[in-house]
């Protein structure tokens, strides 16, 4: 069979989001010869724009960039090309008595110096090997041994305990505790009583920093940024380009990637491969089956990506009266109510009383929302659809008077459409649930914690992979070294 | 005047552990005295018979990781304990199928084939997975609690010998113990199985004593812990001991005094008599005054520092992290006086099913409904159940022909609605709960109850002196194991109160019949030369 000649490159990336972008222009900064397969119409993934309704479009279904890696975007010169920052306001949470609460800080500064290290490195080695090894695990070590006994001990204690346990003796207001455990949920499939929430909370404060910070413009802008450095050095951003599978030689632990075939039967070559998509679609549906052994198969079983969060972008004419902040806004009751929520989705129900998180920007024709339903199961089809935006809806009506009278256009979109759009299975908004036993050395899976794919020449880097769902631009960072370094 | 003391040391509680650690400093020369408020040795490790005829298991009810070389060093098996292994782990279902696992590895495969061949062909594989892991894991329950801020060289080549023995497991089985210490029990159940009728008994280990459920992150470790007897030479870690659990603490009791130490019952120690900041006796309900020249607790964190030692005599940060300790009982317990055998519906008539233990776990979902129910301050409905009936393998607990049922019941929250103080309004209702939960499985049940006692956690916290009635002196969760326990800097039975240590199962490694805590404690008080 032959088809039209193979396109070749040094460096294939698949997937457009910003990971992929990232790894993308670290890879082209090195004068490697790069090109980005973007499935969909525009790059940026979920930090996105796309208008939902004339004159109205959003600023990306998620909005984790005051995350985003300040270091990343400083070594990646973005600022020189547009990209700005400015403070971040802390998140505000509005409760069901219309009462509001400013999010405070309560990290210590110690604590989120050493996180903010375990965020900036590749998770180590699970078998090390040699002098180098021992020496980079007890670089590793310095910091946390630095913090002195009881400081050492309190993180411990801290990392793999419930959010709920973590604000109870620091936070009497009801309202507040559940404000600090709306930082620690999203992206997880529990409540605020589960084990391993605080690490969740103290990572993503370290990743904002003692003073956070956002691009002006939010995820587009960063997007607009990355693709204006890719352009510069050379490298070729293909849109609208489905990818049909990923092209191999060889089987099980011989297997060795090739490049990818378009879903149109094109063929791009390359000997480095590296995958932004979500590591399920990657490794069971676009990698052959003959190229894993049982081992990967084993390992991949145990990831875990159910959404649990409904998109709603909301179109008014002009900002609502009650106008609560510039920043995100949380609409919650309590900390309890978050735990019943998560278990209506372990029931596969759809939450009796989700909680939102609403992002606001101004548009060309008024304002536009970016509102996270949390307590959707990632399995809940259009039969749902209808309780999803009512209940979402009864809320923001509670808060906010002329709700109604205000709002011209809406999309909704459920994990199960977010799964179709973005190819994200389960509909996660970071590929992979965020989870104790899927942090660090075990995201997405202990053997692929290490950005390496079990097919060689093949590297993970969506946000899947550590620091991703926590921190942003860090993981498609760090699959690009790694992945350059390794020929 | 300072005239040497009687005592060298003096046990606070005749509980598994106390009785232990008295053992063992008895056997090196020590002077001990034992004080028991009740009426009898043994805490929560206790037989009674409370029905002519009938001797209970009361509380605890098997005998889980007693450690072989405690078993040992105490010659134990002189001192009249016999332990009995339980051969059958039996689940019946409300479909009306059932799952009996098995001695006999081929027999197990078969009777899990009926639900699923592939879960068949892998058991095996997960049992020697988890079997390699548990043979990693048994020195750290062996030893003093690890401390990560140690640097005594001492701790550091403990540290060296435990990370050179993670890196000689292979590698798929260093990723699976990660995943065990960080997963929930479901989750991690569910990357080896499909079967939800294996994967829901399998799971309810997780979450014994725990006010978790078995998709809470952490509760997969447990796991382990059924394989850990296997290596000591039994199937699996359960077994009854002969005459019941209590006799566990009675040949305790008798190597203790064996070796010379005195165990007096119905004494209830008040308080703490104190030289400076040193504990140097104690103080009986009735005033009498016993000097010693150290004191052990074997009472939970929060009896020993919140009623004996009092908060006045504590820093401000002791007292918070005791504090935030949680207890959070969420067990009670059922046991039966029967005319006859049950008869399960799904597996009918006697047979050797009933001789193991008998899990009412009837899915992952149903274990997950009832702690939904614990989590509002209820107790469940349809509650987990853990059912066995000693008297089938032991004739010594009740009247030929006639049988005694042990229930231990999850979840029973100590924190109900209205209140912890209102259980005793809803004790038989609970129990009634759970006698109806048992009669859909095995009809004919109710009619053959002779006698019934029920313990809420209010009951073991009021008549055991388990906090909160957790039967682990706190709860087994990730931030409150090894060196975290039960506060962190004193999780080596040292207390910020000096000559004051803590011998139970709020020290590491932790609650079960283990006797580790007890043990460690005396041996580290002897290496310290504290008396």
């Amino acid at each position: 069979m032959s088809g039209p000649r193979p396109e070749r490159c040094e460096v294939l990336v698949l997937g457009g989001d910003v990971e992929a972008l990232v790894a993308a222009l670290v890879a082209a900064r090195r004068g490697r010869r790069v090109v980005v397969l973007c499935e969909r119409a525009r790059p940026g993934g979920l930090h996105g724009a796309s208008e939902f309704h004339p004159g109205f479009a959003t600023r990306g279904a998620v909005h984790d960039e005051d995350r985003l890696d300040r270091e990343v975007a400083d070594e990646l010169d973005l600022a020189r090309h547009g990209l700005a920052f400015e403070d971040a306001p802390p998140m505000v949470a509005v409760g069901g008595d219309g009462r509001t609460v400013t999010a405070r800080a309560t990290a210590d500064d110690a604590h989120r110096a050493v996180l903010a290290g375990v965020l900036r490195d590749a998770p180590p080695d699970l078998a090390p090997d040699g002098l180098g090894d021992a020496l980079d695990l007890s670089r590793r070590a310095a910091p946390w041994r630095a913090l002195g006994d009881d400081a050492l001990h309190e993180l411990t204690w801290r990392l793999p305990a419930s959010i709920a346990d973590f604000v109870e003796p620091r936070v009497d207001d009801p309202l507040e505790r559940a404000l600090v455990a709306a930082d620690a949920l999203p992206g997880t499939w529990v409540g605020p009583r589960a084990a391993g929430t605080t690490a969740i909370h103290m990572l993503r404060d370290a990743a904002r920093g003692a003073a956070p910070r956002r691009p002006v413009g939010g995820g587009p802008a960063l997007v607009r940024a990355l693709l204006a450095a890719l352009r510069e050095h050379g490298a070729r951003v293909h849109c609208g380009e489905p990818i049909g599978r990923v092209a191999t030689t060889g089987r099980g632990p011989r297997a060795r990637v090739r490049g990818a075939w378009l879903a149109d039967g094109r063929e791009y070559r390359a000997d480095l491969v590296l995958s932004t998509l979500d590591p399920l679609r990657t490794l069971r549906r676009l990698v052959p089956d003959e190229a894993l052994d049982d081992d990967a198969r084993f390992d991949l079983a145990s990831l875990r990506a159910r959404g649990t969060i409904a998109v709603l972008d909301l179109a008014f004419d002009a900002p609502l009266a009650a106008r609560v902040s510039a920043g995100p806004v949380a609409y919650l009751d309590d900390a309890d109510a978050m735990e019943r929520a998560a278990d209506d989705v372990k029931h596969g129900r759809v939450a009796a009383r989700p909680w939102l998180v609403a992002h606001e920007h101004a548009c060309d024709a008024g304002r536009a929302w970016t509102v996270h339903v949390h307590g959707v199961p990632h399995d809940a089809g259009d039969d749902a659809r209808a309780t999803v935006v009512d209940r979402a809806f009864e809320r923001l009506r509670a808060a906010h008077a002329d709700f109604d009278a205000r709002l011209v256009a809406r999309r909704d979109r459920l994990p199960v459409d977010l799964a179709r759009a973005h190819g994200s299975t389960g509909g996660h908004l970071w590929q992979a649930e965020l989870a104790l036993d899927q942090l660090h050395l075990l995201r997405p899976t202990v053997d692929l914690a290490r950005y390496a794919a079990p097919v060689e020449g093949l590297w993970m880097g969506g946000s899947a992979q550590h620091p991703g769902g926590v921190a942003l631009g860090r993981a498609g960072f760090l699959a690009a070294g790694r992945a350059l370094a390794s020929r | 005047m300072n005239t040497r003391p009687r005592w060298d040391a003096i046990v606070v509680g005749g509980g598994h552990n106390g009785l232990a650690c008295a053992a063992y400093l008895a056997r090196a020369g020590r002077r001990v005295l034992v004080l028991e408020r009740r009426a009898r040795v043994g805490g929560a490790a206790v037989s009674e018979e409370l029905h002519p005829g009938f001797t209970y298991s009361v509380c605890s009810y098997v005998v889980s990781l007693l450690r072989p070389w405690i078993q040992r060093d105490l010659d134990l098996a002189r001192h009249g304990l016999r332990l009995i292994p339980l051969e059958c782990s039996f689940s019946p279902y409300p479909d009306g199928r059932a799952l009996a696992r098995w001695d006999d590895a081929r027999r197990t495969h078969d009777e899990i084939a009926a639900f699923s061949a592939r879960d068949a062909e892998r058991y095996p594989a997960y049992g020697a997975a988890m079997a390699r892991l548990a043979e990693f894991v048994k020195p750290l329950i062996d030893r003093l609690a690890p401390d990560p801020a140690s640097r005594s060289a001492a701790d550091l080549a403990d540290a060296l010998s435990h990370w050179r023995r993670f890196q000689e497991l292979p590698r798929g089985l260093r990723a699976q113990f990660l995943r065990l210490m960080t997963a929930s029990a479901a989750d991690f159940l569910d990357s080896w199985f499909e079967s939800d009728a294996l994967k829901a008994p399998m799971s309810v280990s997780g979450i014994i004593g725990t006010m978790q459920g078995v998709r809470s992150p952490g509760t997969a470790y447990v796991l382990l812990h059924h394989y850990m007897g296997e290596i000591d030479g039994h199937y699996r870690a359960w077994g009854f001991a002969r005459g019941g659990t209590g006799a566990v603490s009675e040949a305790l009791a008798s190597a203790a005094r064996a070796h010379g130490a005195t165990i007096r019952t119905g004494a209830s120690v008040s308080t703490i008599l104190y030289e400076g900041s040193e504990a140097r006796g104690v103080v009986l309900e009735d005033g009498e005054e016993i000097a010693a020249r150290c004191v052990v607790s074997a009472l939970d964190p929060r009896r020993t520092f919140h009623g004996l030692v009092g908060r006045d005599r504590l820093p401000a940060d002791v007292n918070a992290h005791l504090d935030r300790f949680r207890y959070r009982g969420s067990s009670g317990k059922v046991n039966l006086a029967l005319d006859r055998l049950p008869d399960f519906t799904a597996r009918p008539g006697a047979g050797p099913h009933l001789a193991g233990d008998i899990a009412i776990a009837p899915s992952v979902d149903a274990l997950e409904v009832a702690f939904d129910e614990a989590k509002a301050g209820r107790w469940s409905t349809r509650p987990y159940i853990n059912v066995v009936i000693p008297s089938l393998s032991d004739p010594t607990v009740a009247p030929e022909g006639k049988h005694v049922m042990s229930c231990f019941v999850q979840y029973a929250p100590y924190e109900l609605e209205g209140g912890a103080h209102t259980w005793p309004r809803h004790r038989e209702a609970f129990g009634d709960a759970v006698v109806d939960t048992l009669e859909e499985y095995a009809p004919g049940l109710s009619d053959s109850i002779l006698h019934r006692q029920v313990l809420t956690p209010w009951d073991l916290e009021q008549e055991f002196g388990l906090s909160e009635g957790n039967i682990f002196h706190g709860e087994l969760s990730l931030e409150q194991l090894a060196f975290l326990r039960p506060i962190p800097g004193h999780a080596r039975h040292a207390t910020p109160v000096p000559k004051l240590w803590l011998a139970a199962s709020g020290a590491h490694p932790g609650g079960g019949i283990m006797g580790a805590p007890g043990a460690l404690c005396a041996q580290h008080m002897l290496r310290e030369r504290a008396l």
